[in-house]
């Protein structure tokens, strides 16, 4: 039924700067190392063929279930990011776009410990669809 | 300077000029020069007369992009006055530049650009030492038409020369140009 | 005849130098050194003397830009006078008059009967006179100032009238002498001095009052002050009257350093008429990192355990009834084994009881001190290590004062991990050998007696997963859909661990991120055995031309080929079941505006599903946002939440400020949780925000239930004049923090940047 084994898509710039990235952000530290492969991202703007600018990368929690007696018993986990890809120049690849995936998950203030571990890895799951998802958008930008 | 009124005009051009005596006339062209003490005119066409008191009238016209062009000393300080612009006339009884077409006025102290003018019609007048500049019709060079000045602010000299006067510096070549 | 130099090549036009960067404006005596630019119809002008232009004039110099039907400038004295017409733009305000005198180095003169404007702001006014003092200090003299539109059509609606104005742009601050503050026509306040910011900035004085009434302390009547200490350090204090608690005070201290920032909150209430005791809250947060080390503070103390029924605005926690102390230190390493992490956290809790005995929280333990060091060791052939080990020393909260006499002591614990992935872009397979080490020193007798354990668990597993692709149509439009199977084998053999004391494992929620991970529980204490195959499908709808996914549908279960039978103490079951239940999972944005998330998961043998969770999200613009959470736990609780901001009135749409809200439109904005299963609202958020361009008004109920029959109900009332100041409490904060999707009317960072000196005609 015409599907065929997925190829490494082949991304339009070889040399791609990360901006306005939190210093030591996780996401931005994944998204080095999914690009590593094809892709070396450079420090430097002016030595890159493409710019991608964050302009929003954040994690937010929220509470979504409360009992009568102020207990959490519902928490969403969001996983944000605004981006925009250009030329060096400013010239506009992919214009601002947003990414925002969530997850929710049970609580209970007696297992605080192993919630909070539980939380890290549903933030790290989010995160890795978050650069998946970029990674998409990424391989469809046409060298014009 | 003033003195130059009294000084004798000198005049070269590649083409042997055509004298009228009767109308005390003499109209050269390519590459006309004409100096007179520190007064220098340059243009493609000059047509120079003679009053009967005894002062000049000329008038030079540049061509196909090359405007005429003037500069001469002003009195007392060691600054110059240029201009240039598609027509000069030049009255020395009424000591008077009048500049016309994309004309452009600049006065420098020693070799820094302190004033630039641009208008459609400038006029120098050498002894009240002011210039008069009217707007006029839209020029490539001038979009609006409008008349644009950029003047230097006063104890310049003493200051650094001011960074932003972005004007190109003027080379100046270090002898005439050979004549043929 | 003397080498008289020839005039160079024709004059080229004037060329503009390219300058990388933005040379801000000139302040003091260097203004003497900048050339003035003019534009007019006619000049007369004497080098070094004067200058009189005529006709639509326009004089530029460092920064000031005048613009005049007529205008005399006298070099020596530096004086510009200017007639018809004459607007003056210096620094981001603007002044229209018909005439003005002004030494243009010293920016010294007057105006008369001048229309000013503030152009960050949006505000302005009109004065009988200006005189400028310097280039960012000027007096106003008999001013009218409102940010509301001043075209004459309507009167603005809300003004304040003044007999004197002194502006002071650098230190961004207008000082209002004999001010009378009418809103709609009613004068509100009447202040012999009034100080106000001239831009967004932050500036020391008194902010507007916090108005509030609450169910629990009465009226609520507060004045902030607000001290700005230097750029990157403030402090807030609010006196509050609480009518039926009597005074309390609020004392908030915020810094940014170089590495450090944070911030330390007091909330003080000396004399509480209900409970007749003082009672005290404080907040300290605190987060710093150097080149490789990084630390963290989160400390919340209250003074007794009704605290978070009777002032939920103070408690910044976000579980209400378990405030943290956690102080925890991180420092990157170079090691020869290859990069690693070192680790350090000390976490206690302080555990509010509630009157209802049924609502007590049994409390978690705490971890003090808790010291790791976590490697990534470099291993030959491409194979990826990992290796945990952590020392904790667990203990037990004090509740209500009295430590309840669950286990305590010390556990050492070791994960090593080591993985080796194959594949490439359309297939992976992920082999990995776990090993998780824990021994035991309790301070209290176990089970069965001993004082020491140990035991050591491997755990082997093997994922594996392809990535098919096709090319399709949807809708008409060119899509790539995917199919993504998966698989992961785990095993764990089965080790006895239930006279082993649990004190940070417990099991987790059913979804695909844990389905397909190979161990059952969270934390190290217990280590589910395993020998079970989780098997899943994912199908995606990507947008060809853009890359975005517009569909997503997965499937999962797990086959148990044999039961697990060990469980997290106290309510844990052993699995007996050969087939888990049956995951269903999918997002869609397929049509624009809208996001549907849900997730079922479906019991096989009671054909019932277990625990469903669905969003809807529908945004199709700025400030519309309408969001929809339903929750359900089988037997347990069935919740329902709607967040919405959507304008219900739209006056006339003239867009106006930063953010582009509408003037004139009424938003109603709130949140509301609903609990099926109890049929009650558990929280409410309700309130309206009237934008009328130059005020914005803010009326926001919150009604929390804090016990089965009882909930405080809090009512703040804020009214925000753009351009002078917010007044009344800041419901935006309960907005902001509540509402998904929620966006603030004016967006602060909308500021146009500095204008910059046109250096160069």
């Amino acid at each position: 039924c015409g599907f065929q084994l997925r190829r490494a898509p082949e991304l339009p710039f070889s040399r791609l700067a990360l901006a306005g990235f939190a210093p030591r952000s996780p996401l931005a530290e994944e998204l080095k190392r999914t690009l590593e492969p094809t892709v070396e991202v450079v420090e430097s703007v002016n030595r890159a063929e493409a710019v991608l600018q964050a302009l929003v990368d954040r994690r937010e929690r929220s509470v979504t279930a409360l009992t009568a007696a102020g207990q959490v018993r519902g928490v969403q986990l969001r996983v944000r990011l605004d981006f925009r890809l250009t030329t060096p120049g400013g010239r506009e690849y992919i214009p601002d776009t947003t990414l925002q995936l969530a997850r929710d998950m049970s609580y209970s203030e007696t297992f605080a410990l192993a919630k909070e571990q539980e939380e890290q890895q549903l933030y790290a799951a989010l995160q890795t669809d978050i650069v998946l998802l970029l990674m998409r958008r990424l391989a469809e930008v046409k060298k014009t | 300077e003033k003195t130059d009124r009294s000084k004798p005009m000198t005049l070269e051009s590649d083409k042997p000029c055509v004298v009228n005596l009767v109308k005390q006339t003499s109209a050269c062209s390519g590459n006309v020069v004409i100096t007179q003490g520190t007064l220098l005119i340059r243009a493609d066409k000059v047509e120079l007369r003679e009053t009967t008191d005894g002062y000049q009238v000329a008038s030079a016209t540049g061509a196909d992009g090359r405007p005429a062009q003037y500069r001469q000393k002003r009195d007392g300080v060691d600054e110059y006055v240029e201009g240039a612009a598609t027509r000069i006339d030049y009255d020395s009884r009424a000591n008077t530049l009048r500049f016309e077409g994309q004309a452009t006025a600049r006065r420098l102290r020693g070799t820094v650009t302190a004033d630039e003018i641009h208008g459609a019609v400038i006029v120098w007048d050498n002894t009240a030492e002011m210039f008069s500049v009217q707007g006029g019709a839209a020029t490539a060079a001038n979009p609006g038409g409008r008349v644009r000045a950029v003047l230097a602010p006063r104890d310049a000299a003493s200051a650094p020369p001011a960074a932003a006067a972005s004007a190109p510096l003027l080379r100046s070549t270090p002898s005439l140009g050979e004549r043929r | 005849p003397v080498p008289v130099p020839a005039p160079s090549a024709p004059l080229a036009p004037m060329a503009l130098k390219p300058s990388t960067q933005l040379t801000p404006t000139p302040r003091g005596d260097q203004v003497r050194q900048r050339p003035i630019l003019l534009q007019a119809d006619e000049l007369r002008a004497r080098p070094d003397l004067d200058a009189v232009a005529e006709g639509d004039v326009q004089f530029r110099r460092a920064g000031t830009f005048i613009r005049a039907d007529r205008l005399t400038y006298d070099s020596p004295e530096d004086l510009a006078v200017a007639r018809g017409q004459v607007r003056i733009e210096r620094e981001g305000s603007i002044y229209r008059g018909p005439e003005l005198q002004l030494k243009v180095q010293r920016f010294e003169g007057f105006f008369l009967q001048p229309e000013f404007e503030f152009l960050q702001l949006g505000s302005g006014g009109r004065a009988d006179r200006v005189d400028f003092i310097d280039s960012s200090r000027s007096r106003l003299t008999n001013a009218l100032y409102s940010s509301c539109p001043r075209d004459g059509s309507q009167d603005p609606d809300w003004l304040l009238t003044t007999s004197r104005i002194r502006l002071d742009m650098e230190a961004n601050e207008g000082l209002a002498e004999g001010a009378v503050l009418r809103f709609l026509g009613v004068p509100i306040l009447g202040a012999p001095v009034l100080s106000f910011p001239l831009s967004d900035d932050r500036k020391t004085g008194w902010l507007p009052p916090d108005i509030g009434l609450s169910s629990r302390s009465g009226f609520e009547f507060g004045v902030p002050y607000y001290w700005n200490i230097a750029p990157n350090r403030d402090a807030t204090f609010t006196p509050t009257l609480l009518t039926r608690r009597g005074l309390a005070g609020t004392a908030q201290f915020r810094y940014l350093e170089l590495h450090d920032s944070g911030q330390l909150q007091l909330h003080l209430l000396p004399r509480d008429r209900v409970a007749e005791r003082s009672r005290h809250a404080w907040t300290f947060e605190h987060d710093g990192n150097r080149a490789d080390w990084r630390y963290k503070a989160f400390l919340f103390r209250v003074s007794d355990d009704a605290y978070w029924e009777d002032f939920p605005k103070q408690i910044h926690s976000f579980t209400p009834r378990l405030l943290p102390l956690d102080v925890q230190g991180e420092r990157v390493l170079q090691t020869p084994f290859g990069p690693g992490l070192a680790y350090a956290r000390l976490l206690n809790w302080q555990v509010l009881t509630a009157k209802d005995p049924t609502a007590a929280i049994v409390a978690p333990y705490q971890r003090s001190p808790q010291l790791g060091l976590r490697l990534e060791p470099t291993l030959p052939g491409r194979l990826h290590g990992v290796l945990e080990t952590e020392l904790n020393r667990f203990t037990r909260p004090s509740v209500g004062g009295v430590k309840d006499d669950a286990l305590t002591g010390w556990r050492a614990h070791a994960l090593g991990q080591v993985s080796r992935r194959f594949g490439s872009a359309g297939w992976w397979l992920t082999p990995k050998l776990t090993l998780n080490a824990a021994s035991y020193a309790t301070d209290q007798p176990m089970s069965d007696g001993a004082r020491h354990a140990s035991r050591v668990i491997p755990t082997y597993s093997t994922e594996g997963g392809m990535v098919f692709e096709r090319p399709s149509r949807w809708f008409g439009q060119a899509m790539r859909q995917t199919l993504e199977p998966r698989l992961l084998y785990a095993n764990t053999p089965y080790r006895d661990q239930s006279r082993l004391p649990n004190f940070d494992s417990a099991d987790r929620d059913f979804n695909v991120v844990t389905l397909f991970d190979d161990k059952t529980f969270s934390g190290i204490d217990r280590v589910a055995d395993a020998h079970q195959l989780t098997a899943g499908v994912v199908t995606r709808l990507v947008h060809a031309a853009s890359g975005a996914e517009l569909l997503r549908l997965g499937l999962a279960q797990r086959l148990l080929f044999r039961d697990q039978r060990v469980t997290v103490p106290p309510a844990g079951q052993p699995l007996t079941s050969r087939v888990s239940n049956l995951l269903l999972d999918g997002a869609t944005s397929l049509l624009p505006g809208w996001t549907l998330d849900a997730a079922f998961e479906y019991n096989p043998d009671t054909r019932r599903t277990v625990r469903s969770n669905a969003t809807v999200l529908y945004q199709p613009g700025p400030f519309r946002t309408i969001s929809a959470n339903y929750l359900l736990t089988r037997g347990l609780s069935e919740q329902l939440g709607v967040g919405w901001q959507w304008p219900i009135y739209r006056g006339t749409a003239r867009p106006v400020g930063a953010s582009g809200g509408c003037g004139g439109t009424l938003y109603a904005v709130g949140r509301l949780n609903y609990s099926l299963q109890d049929s009650r609202m558990t929280g409410l958020i309700a309130g309206v925000e009237y934008d009328a361009g130059c005020w914005i008004g803010r009326l926001v109920a919150e009604r929390q239930s804090t016990a089965r029959n009882r909930a405080t109900t809090q009512l703040s009332l804020q009214l925000e004049l753009v351009g002078l100041s917010r007044l009344g409490s800041n419901a935006l904060q309960v907005l902001k923090d509540n509402i998904p999707g929620y966006r603030l009317l004016r967006d602060p960072h909308g500021v146009p940047p500095p204008i910059a000196d046109p250096s160069g005609p």
